[in-house]
């Protein structure tokens, strides 16, 4: 009996133990849905936004063609170049007061320049919406954004 | 007890006194320096710090007698050295200004965490326990310290002096180390970024990259603890905010890594850490800063030491 109530505990006490270990840390809510497949766009960062009165936080990629452009500050676009800007709503760090984080995604919108020619760019925009990230079909404001995502100027970032 | 192993007993005892009361003049006693620059808060703030933190955090460390009796004054004695170092209220004025808030919202995230006051303090000295109504007092200090202007100019001409440094910037300079030796790592701008934060404790913004094998991590839900071989990278911009409440990364301030190696970096719980500052690289701190690091990622000890709570993608 002893003996039983020894293994017992020891294999409780290591589940227990184990299941504190394995707390997961992920940022569930602000994750991407899987389907989505976000790193396949291989997309490098460009720059942060943060908008305080719509409360959200937004980071802008570019694949390497705009990542190029942006390392040597050309203002010329070239066709191919593609933005992406990921926003999500914000949430107070429960680790520290005093900092906010990526709660849910609110959108994602994509902008390819098709085409360049004489400082007339032709430019393509898609928008995914909501944590799920659902195509929009709504192109009101579409020129909009476009404008916005392309008027950005990339961080200061340390390089060698 | 018989009498012929009371008799035995009596040399033990005997020798227990003598070592006991030989001891309590050996070992260094905590010390009381000159109060150089104290810190400067409204009354019912520095209250609280004189009642719960000022015996260990100040040059005024009031003892109990049993603080004194050696060996548990060895103890004391270390504690106190440790924890001055940390933070000093008595020389409060050595510090910068961004520095003096950084230590104060440091404070109110160490209380709000139970990290501090230490449980083995309060063990003892029940008194120095921070209740809610103080945290709250606190917490309103530490947001009264903070400010965001808008379009602030000193700002903006930071950013605009950097950007065309960065423009002129020369490469292939040499890799620049950190004291531990871990170097300036470039290829983080290949990686994928795992977080963002807004400070407005600091007014920064930060966006923390993850290396592969943190990517990989991520995927597997392998965070708790990060294997070996991650590496972190976060960088920090002061804010630029403009008239329609939008904020950008303004001044590039520093970039801070964290390397995940259980066994090279065993002495700060497997983290390797290190910062370098400014276009240049300018790598931060001195022997041993490292500790530093640690001290206050200890507050996320269950979370194995890192704050940012990855985003999955």
């Amino acid at each position: 009996m002893r003996k039983f109530i020894y293994i017992t505990s020891a294999v409780l006490a290591a589940l227990i133990s184990s299941c504190h270990k394995n707390a997961s840390t992920i940022n569930e809510s602000a994750s991407f849905p899987s389907e989505f497949k976000f790193l396949d766009l291989n997309l490098k960062v460009l720059t942060t936004i943060i908008n305080t009165n719509k409360k959200t936080t937004a980071v802008l990629y570019g694949n390497e063609l705009a990542f190029k452009r942006a390392a040597v500050h050309d203002s010329i676009r070239t066709a191919g170049e593609q933005y992406v800007l990921v926003t999500w709503s914000q949430q107070a760090n429960p680790d520290w007061f005093g900092s906010k984080i990526p709660y849910e995604l609110v959108s994602v919108d994509v902008v390819k320049i098709l085409a360049s020619d004489k400082g007339i760019t032709k430019t393509e925009h898609k928008r995914y919406i909501g944590k799920n990230l659902s195509p929009s079909k709504d192109t009101i404001g579409q020129a909009a954004v476009t404008a916005y995502i392309l008027a950005q100027k990339p961080a200061i970032v340390p390089d060698l | 007890m018989k009498a012929s192993s009371k008799r035995k007993l009596l040399p033990v005892i005997a020798l227990f006194i003598i070592v006991f009361i030989g001891i309590q003049f050996i070992g260094e006693k905590v010390d009381h320096p000159a109060v150089t620059g104290e810190i400067k808060a409204p009354k019912e703030v520095k209250q609280i710090l004189e009642r719960s933190c000022y015996s260990c955090h100040s040059n005024e460390t009031h003892l109990e007698w049993f603080d004194e009796i050696a060996p548990a004054s060895w103890l004391v004695q270390s504690h106190v050295k440790h924890a001055r170092l940390g933070m000093n209220f008595s020389q409060w004025d050595t510090m910068t200004e961004i520095e003096k808030k950084g230590k104060l919202w440091q404070l109110y995230n160490f209380v709000a965490a139970d990290h501090m006051p230490k449980k083995s303090y309060l063990a003892v000295h029940p008194d120095a326990k921070i209740e809610k109504k103080d945290l709250d007092v606190l917490r309103n200090y530490v947001l009264s310290l903070t400010s965001s202007k808008i379009n602030d100019t000193s700002k903006i001409n930071s950013f605009n002096k950097q950007y065309k440094e960065l423009i002129s910037q020369n490469a292939s300079k040499e890799i620049p180390k950190a004291p531990n030796g871990i170097p300036f790592i470039a290829d983080y701008k290949n990686w994928q970024i795992i977080s963002t934060s807004e400070r407005f404790d600091s007014g920064t913004m930060r966006i923390i990259y993850g290396n592969p094998a943190a990517i990989k991590a991520v995927k597997d839900k392998q965070t708790n603890p990060w294997p070996d071989g991650v590496i972190m990278a976060k960088i920090v911009w002061t804010q630029l905010k403009d008239e329609f409440g939008e904020i950008k990364p303004g001044e590039y301030k520093y970039i801070q890594y964290m390397i995940k190696d259980k066994r090279k970096y065993e002495k700060t719980q497997g983290w390797g850490f290190a910062r370098f500052d400014n276009l240049d690289n300018k790598p931060f701190g001195k022997e041993d800063f490292e500790y530093s690091c640690i001290n206050c990622h200890m507050v996320v000890k269950d979370q194995d030491y890192v704050f940012t709570r990855p985003i999955k993608q």
